[in-house]
């Protein structure tokens, strides 16, 4: 039992170490990105440059987003969801980050041109 | 099978349905799809270590389609499929070699969960984005898995292997 018990501490923390790595690399192969692109329900629905400032009301079936680009960031700063998850995100600027509202299934990725070697 | 064997499986898929489903009910711990803690297969892993794999995978199997039908529809039930396959057969692999305890079983299955989930999402999409949400995946697989574990390994000790000890008695 207790040599099992050892096992599973060392398969955690095998696990925990990996992630953890993992995050360091990603985080270190992110540039900061040039788009944001908005998808709704998987299609692409806009893009607009991170470099320039704006605020975009995005409409969807299920409710809209306040999208606002600002200083090379992008952030959901109103929305009229359930959960609100999608306002508390943060600001994301890097490519490959995301915002995410699952319940009006939208998207908000930042995208290249630091990530043209991994999108396929 | 036994009529008997046949109930004990029924109750299971039963009962890992309504675990799923109350999770979904619940709001998600963070705002990445695919992360949370898998409550249903405290079910699936009990039945592993009870009935072994070939009745986990039944429960498992039975489970995903009933809930896709019932609740999710198909679309999200492929990349389920693949998760719980990945998952079962390593757990039942790492149980095999006895030397872990349900903890350690169901740290890999929910890794490997995950992985197998992503892995399908980066084919399908062919896109390497999903590949960015895998350190998240593999850290929030493993704090699943300890949190699934440790929950089964609670109910096998307050359920003795059938035949030992009846409740009830015949
Ligand atoms: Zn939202």
């Amino acid at each position: 039992m207790a040599t099992k018990r050892k096992n599973d501490w060392i398969l955690v923390l095998v696990f925990l170490g990996l992630g953890l790595c993992a995050l360091l690399l990603v985080r270190g192969l992110q540039q900061p990105g040039a788009w944001a692109v908005v998808l709704q329900g998987g299609e692409e629905t806009g893009r607009y440059p991170l470099h320039r400032d704006a605020a975009i009301s995005i409409e969807g079936p299920e409710g809209y987003n306040l999208l606002v680009i600002e200083g090379g960031a992008a952030y959901i700063s109103e929305a009229d969801c359930p959960n609100g998850l999608c306002m508390k995100a943060g600001k994301i600027s890097q490519g490959g980050q995301s915002l995410i509202c699952l319940p009006h299934g939208l998207t908000v990725r930042i995208e290249g041109p630091g990530l043209d070697g991994v999108s396929g | 099978m036994k009529t008997r064997d046949v109930t004990f499986l029924g109750l299971c898929v039963a009962l890992a349905l309504i675990l799923s489903y109350v999770e979904s009910l619940l709001p998600p711990l963070v705002p990445v799809p695919g992360v949370k803690a898998g409550l249903a297969n405290v079910v699936i892993l009990y039945v592993l270590c009870r009935r072994g794999w070939k009745a986990a995978g039944a429960v498992s199997l039975v489970r995903l389609l009933l809930s896709a039908a019932l609740f999710t529809g198909f679309g999200p039930f492929f990349y389920s499929l693949t998760g719980a396959a990945v998952s079962l057969i390593g757990s039942a692999l790492l149980q095999k070699t006895g030397r872990f305890s349900p903890v350690g079983v169901s740290v890999l299955g929910g890794v490997l969960h995950n992985l197998g989930q992503v892995a399908l999402a980066a084919l399908v999409l062919e896109s390497g984005y999903v590949l960015y949400y895998l350190p998240v995946l593999v850290l929030s697989g493993t704090l699943a898995g300890v949190l699934v574990g440790l929950l089964t390994g609670w109910v096998l000790r307050l359920t003795p292997p059938a035949g030992r000890h009846l409740p009830g008695g015949r």
